[in-house]
């Protein structure tokens, strides 16, 4: 049997992992409970694969190979004969047991669910299934189709065979795989809390302005970006609610605690770029 | 005798600089001033292993420097105790006309300026070992610091192709507070399994831009420096979110030990 990667949800980050498969010579189905999401994401995988054209990343021939190997479906059975699902679904814990749910009905038995949560529990969504133990993480970073990290997430029934499964599936995806155990934030999410937690403090304190602070953190630390600009970037609300997400689950380990700034940003509705301000005006 | 004495003694009429403290950071400030129209005399127990060059002059003992520097930094992290009896012993033997610019990362200028003569003349820096490498320092004053003092050592990096941002009188300033903060973070995560340190460090690089890995980063640093900066932060504001990670405390013994023993 071919080796099919089937993707639930065809929102930004389903479209660049359909897109990065594609590439890697796999046959993808894209599934999504809407049409018009399906048709918005083969427009943007078709752009981005454009734009690897004129990089020089690409030929136009690989472009025509790659879209031939996506098939787009709003029905969930055409997942069926898949090897390796990767849900990439909202994030709603309740959303994501129930697709885990009937994916565990319609699979192969051998077959893998990974999900690319950001912030849910693996092994909470493997006990959701009859196979915990081919249930993984793969937490791809925004934009999927450039960003070269993917976490691998193993949950506590998570077998060592899946693991090198996910492990081999991402490195054919062209990616570098970290290994992480199902903890808060995984990797990445968590550690990172501090560039930004430290820094809201600092302004809350008034040890130096935000400027100054995003100017001392590229000068004197060689950051590429300060943390003001970057929360700026991700949004103020987005990174509010990795840091809120991340504190419950530790049951309020003081290290993870938002700042009340955060909150009365996102209570003025300054969020950022995507509203034209935040910590700078756009 | 005569040699001797020809090789140690000052090209006059230039200025004289003195550093003194951790060795990673005296180390640095010979690398960035080897090359400089200065001589800076290097007050330490031993001499640091830098590159041989003229105007870089060590003395264990202060006797043998001159009274008449135009700045002296003190770049003690490790050990506050240690930094206050520096700063007595240089206030003692140096003019009090000259600049002192103290590390002021582990305590802070109004800290030292409590045991100081002239606090006056007495700048906090944010010297911390691999941001000396970088475009920027952090300058702080204490409650007596004069204008003129700060004008001053602005000047110094000035002269020196450093920028300088002036900021709030507080463990860690900025810089080595978020850096700190970072790679306990990374070694919490280490002991927690979550993650081995190659995975950490690839991660944070790749996941989110930073320059180096935590893990690594930390190593570079030295681990008793960041467990400096994190129990300062501690005891500074009785908040367990900075309270070290015990495995930061065993890496931090293993960074003396590898100091002692293996240089």
């Amino acid at each position: 049997m071919a080796n099919v990667i089937g993707i639930i949800g065809a929102g930004t980050m389903g479209s660049g992992i359909a897109q990065v498969a594609a590439v890697a010579g796999y046959g993808v189905i894209l599934y999504d409970i809407e049409a018009p999401a399906l048709d918005r994401s083969m427009k943007q995988i078709e752009n981005n694969l454009a734009k690897a054209i004129e990089k020089n990343k690409l030929t136009a021939a690989e472009k025509e190979t790659a879209l031939a190997k996506i098939k787009t479906s709003v029905d969930f059975s055409q997942l069926k004969n898949s090897t390796t699902v990767i849900e990439a679904a909202a994030e709603r814990l309740d959303i994501k047991q129930g697709i885990f749910q009937r994916l565990d009905d319609l699979l192969p038995h051998e077959s893998i669910i990974a999900t690319n949560t950001s912030s849910l529990s693996v092994t909470v969504l493997g006990a959701a299934t009859r196979r915990p133990d081919r249930v993984i993480g793969i937490h791809f970073f925004n934009p999927a189709h450039i960003m070269k990290l993917v976490e691998i997430i193993k949950g506590i029934e998570t077998s060592q065979t899946t693991i090198s499964r996910i492990t081999s599936l991402a490195k054919e995806f062209g990616k570098t795989p970290v290994l992480a155990s199902d903890t808060p934030g995984f990797i990445v999410n968590r550690i990172a809390r501090p560039f930004y937690g430290e820094a809201l403090r600092l302004l809350g304190e008034g040890v130096a302005s935000a400027d100054e602070i995003d100017r001392i953190v590229k000068k004197s630390g060689g950051f590429k970006m300060g943390p003001f600009e970057l929360m700026d970037l991700i949004g103020i609300d987005i990174n509010f609610s990795v840091s809120k997400s991340v504190y419950e689950q530790f049951f309020h380990e003081p290290r993870y605690r938002p700042h009340p700034i955060q909150q009365q940003m996102v209570d003025a509705n300054l969020l950022g770029r995507k509203t034209g301000k935040g910590f700078y005006e756009y | 005798m005569g040699m001797a004495q020809k090789k140690r003694k000052p090209k006059t009429p230039e200025k004289s600089f003195l550093v003194c403290g951790d060795e990673p950071l005296l180390k640095a400030f010979c690398e960035h001033y080897s090359r400089a129209d200065v001589n800076l005399y290097i007050w330490h127990n031993k001499k640091p292993e830098v590159s041989k060059r003229s105007n870089l002059i060590y003395s264990r003992s202060l006797a043998r420097i001159p009274k008449d520097l135009i700045v002296i930094f003190e770049l003690t992290n490790t050990s506050p105790a240690q930094k206050i009896k520096n700063l007595e012993q240089i206030e003692k033997h140096c003019a009090k006309e000259s600049l002192i610019i103290s590390s002021s990362v582990s305590s802070t200028v109004t800290a030292q300026s409590a045991h100081a003569r002239y606090p006056q003349r007495i700048i906090g820096i944010s010297a911390f070992p691999t941001l000396l490498e970088n475009d920027l320092v952090e300058l702080s004053r204490g409650p007596l610091t004069q204008n003129d003092a700060l004008k001053a050592a602005g000047e110094i990096f000035f002269d020196y192709h450093k920028e300088v941002s002036l900021v709030d009188d507080r463990i860690g300033m900025v810089m080595p507070r978020i850096l700190c903060c970072l790679i306990n973070e990374a070694i919490f995560a280490l002991q927690e399994e979550v993650a081995s340190t190659d995975d950490i460090d690839t991660a944070m690089k790749l996941g989110t831009n930073y320059p180096q890995g935590p893990v690594e980063w930390g190593e570079r640093i030295g681990f008793d420096q960041v467990l400096a900066v994190m129990e300062a932060l501690h005891a500074d504001t009785g908040e367990d979110r900075y309270r070290p990670a015990p495995l930061l405390r065993k890496l931090a013994v293993g960074t003396i030990l590898t100091s002692r023993f293996l240089v």
